[in-house]
């Protein structure tokens, strides 16, 4: 009788459960009137479960109530007398330094989301020294991509930090700043062979006329149209929109953004980077000077043991940009004395 | 999502933002039946806005052949096949869109419906130009009616009263203005993701290899904040242009030119009003092009258009409206019939064209007395 009764309310328990479970389902796809998707994590590959509209408040800090978290390594960043130079992305000093694979997932919480997983793993070091933090980032890439022209997309890579304690993965959230560092292949190819001029992107072609540009053809943006009539038709140029820059010195651009869509680059950061390919894997190492003036390097000085960063890899050839990208969530990052 | 109302599709439709309509709205009306495709407005346009390094496949204005034609490359019949078909219900000029639009096709909450065209897409800018529907067969001979037919599409920015690549930025990098309408890039904020270029089904915004950023056409707004049509309106030989405003704050005005002709007599036509972004540029289409062709591209509605245009000369307040095209470089925002004329105002007020039904004819006698020479009909 009594295990009668013991099963009869077992079995109300989890009746209730479900119905509770249903009940919060049903509202919020009436608050949001969006499809609830609730991604699982493979085990191992712990990212929190997506819930599309709710998703920047309800999830994106590690640990909290509704991130469901594998356990993520602990990225290391290891002290060294002397960490390596950021010239050489290949360079040897790198092979002894601690490795932690991180896999990446499916930008899927905000439109347009990234629908197909061609970068599995991005893998991670971190070093620092007296004067300088350095991280190295590389992951598989079969072929590198890094064209600008339409349906044509270049590889690129970002690390991203809260600025403030709680900001959510996802690019933050208003008032909950985020920074980013941003590599992009196509910037890394102007620094490397010179701006990607038409005569880069189409070889063959020829032109009549660009008004008021100096000297004669192939007349390269970087030195022919300095001339402000030549430039009042480069309305990006003229507006001084960095992706328009020819006279690029850094492949890589500070960004921060509270929140989707509000990623804004700043005008100057102290990050340097450099990116290399080799035999279908992308190397490229981010630099930072340790400088207590620096927020980002402020709160790593004021509290080196809770740290936290997460990435973001975007495939060229796949077409991924802007939020067509793979991301982690939050990993914990250490800095070791 | 929110619900907004399209009149162009009779009924409310799907879009990521709700906004006010803005205090007027740029709207143009080009006469298919007169545009002879010399491509003045292509060259007046190019010449002034998209002659920069990086600008060299992209043109804001241009002029295809259709059936045929199309730049970039088949950008309607690619986004009608990922579209299906569509269908329309209603009769008596009453029309309603009983099909899905881009905003609603892939769902709620999701990017607009569209495809992003490649690079070689772009190569051909006159791809099937002057091509006819049909070929001739040899020994062919004209009896009356012509064997097969062409027609030519002069194309802008609409200026869309729901703009797609504003409803696929995911930066809000692209914005309609609260004062004429006119849609515009931040050539700031743009980082040329390219998702614009993939929503608008008319393909009018442009990627820039060396800006890196989206282009598209700014509605010559420098020109119309003095009061002036667009260049592509004032170079227009065949004076097949009208540009102007529609009323969006109360009932269309029976002496605005445009909504005279657009809303109240309704002989022009949006293109491709299914797709659901209610375009502002509007056609008089080709009388001469079957309606089957001419209704998957203006919608329902054709053959009533065929018919006042075809009875005009005893029209006459209908053709006073059509008589001001191209008859000034200023907007005309009211215009009136006056005996024999057709007089037009712009935008101060100030009378600005004065056209006669019929032009003056003038004779001249062999002999210029004045001179002494015998005039010639040859050089």
């Amino acid at each position: 009788m009594t295990e009668q009764n013991n099963s009869r309310m077992i079995v109300l328990f989890v009746g209730a459960l479900f119905v509770v479970a249903i009940t919060m389902i049903v509202v919020i796809f009436v608050a949001t009137r969006r499809p609830v998707v609730v991604v699982i994590p493979d085990p191992g590959e712990g990212v929190a479960a997506a819930i599309p509209g709710v998703a920047s408040n309800a999830v994106g800090t590690v640990g909290s109530a509704a991130g469901v978290s594998a356990p993520m390594p602990t990225v290391a960043v290891i002290r060294m007398q002397s960490a390596p130079a950021i010239e050489d992305p290949l360079d040897s000093a790198w092979d002894s330094v601690a490795t932690f694979s991180i896999p990446v997932e499916m930008q899927m919480t905000a439109e347009p989301i990234l629908d197909s997983l061609t970068v599995s793993h991005v893998d991670v070091q971190a070093v620092h020294d007296s004067g300088r933090f350095v991280w190295r980032l590389s992951w598989a890439q079969a072929e590198p991509s890094y064209k600008s022209n339409v349906a044509e997309f270049s590889d690129a890579v970002a690390i991203q930090f809260p600025l403030k304690d709680g900001a959510p993965y996802t690019m933050g959230g208003p008032d909950m700043p985020v920074a980013m560092m941003y590599w992009k292949a196509l910037w890394q190819k102007d620094i490397d062979e010179g701006f990607q001029d038409v005569m880069q992107v189409y070889p063959n072609s020829w032109y009549d006329l660009y008004w008021f540009a100096k000297g004669t053809g192939p007349q390269p943006v970087a030195t022919a149209f300095e001339d402000p009539n030549a430039r009042q038709f480069m309305t990006g140029m003229a507006a001084g929109n960095t992706m328009s820059n020819p006279h690029r010195t850094k492949p890589v651009q500070e960004i921060h953004a509270e929140g989707f869509g509000s990623s804004t680059p700043l005008p100057e950061s102290p990050v340097s980077a450099k990116g290399a390919w080799k035999e279908g894997r992308w190397y490229v190492v981010f630099e930072r000077p340790n400088d207590s003036v620096d927020p980002l390097i402020k709160r790593f000085i004021d509290n080196p043991e809770q740290q936290m960063l997460a990435l973001a890899v975007w495939d060229g050839s796949a077409q991924n940009r802007g939020g067509k990208k793979h991301i982690t969530n939050w990993i914990p990052m250490r800095i070791e004395k | 999502m929110v619900k907004r109302y399209n009149w162009q599709i009779g009924r409310e439709q799907e879009y990521p933002y709700d906004a006010p309509p803005p205090k007027r709205q740029v709207a143009y009306v080009f006469d298919t039946n007169k545009c002879i495709e010399c491509q003045t407005c292509t060259v007046a346009c190019k010449t002034a806005w998209t002659s920069g390094k990086g600008e060299e496949t992209i043109f804001w204005n241009n002029v295809e052949t259709k059936p045929y034609g199309g730049y970039p490359h088949a950008w309607d019949s690619k986004l009608m096949e990922k579209c299906g078909g569509c269908e329309w219900k209603g009769e008596n000029k009453l029309y309603t869109l009983n099909s899905p639009t881009i905003f609603e096709k892939n769902g709620e909450g999701k990017p607009p419906l569209g495809h992003l065209p490649e690079q070689r897409d772009y190569s051909s800018p006159n791809l099937g130009e002057d091509d006819l529907s049909k070929m001739i067969d040899q020994g062919s001979h004209f009896d009356g009616t012509h064997e097969g037919w062409l027609f030519y599409l002069a194309r802008i920015c609409n200026h869309c009263d729901h703009p797609a690549c504003v409803a696929a930025c995911p930066r809000k990098a692209i914005y309609k203005r609260p004062e004429d309408g006119i849609v515009l890039v931040d050539q700031e904020r743009c980082r040329g993701y390219q998702h614009c270029i993939e929503a608008c089904p008319y393909k009018k915004v442009f990627f820039n290899v060396i800006n890196r950023a989206s282009e598209k056409c700014i509605g010559c707004f420098p020109r119309v904040e003095q009061g002036n049509v667009a260049l592509c309106v004032e170079s227009c030989i065949g004076k097949i242009r009208m540009h102007g405003f529609l009323t969006t704050e109360g009932p269309p005005r029976e002496d605005n030119p445009l909504d005279y002709i657009v809303k109240i007599r309704k002989l022009a036509l949006p293109s491709y009003p299914q797709f659901g972004t209610g375009p502002n540029v509007f056609y008089i289409p080709p009388v001469h092009v079957p309606d089957p062709f001419l209704e998957m591209i203006f919608g329902p509605g054709v053959e009533e258009t065929k018919e006042i245009y075809r009875n005009l000369k005893n029209d006459k307040q209908l053709l006073g409206a059509l008589l001001l095209f191209g008859a000034s470089p200023r907007i005309i925002t009211r215009f009136a019939v006056e005996g024999d004329e057709a007089v037009g105002w712009d935008v101060d007020d100030v009378e600005c064209a004065r056209v006669p039904f019929t032009e003056p004819t003038y004779f001249r006698s062999h002999l210029d007395e004045e001179h002494g020479v015998y005039r010639h009909n040859t050089v």
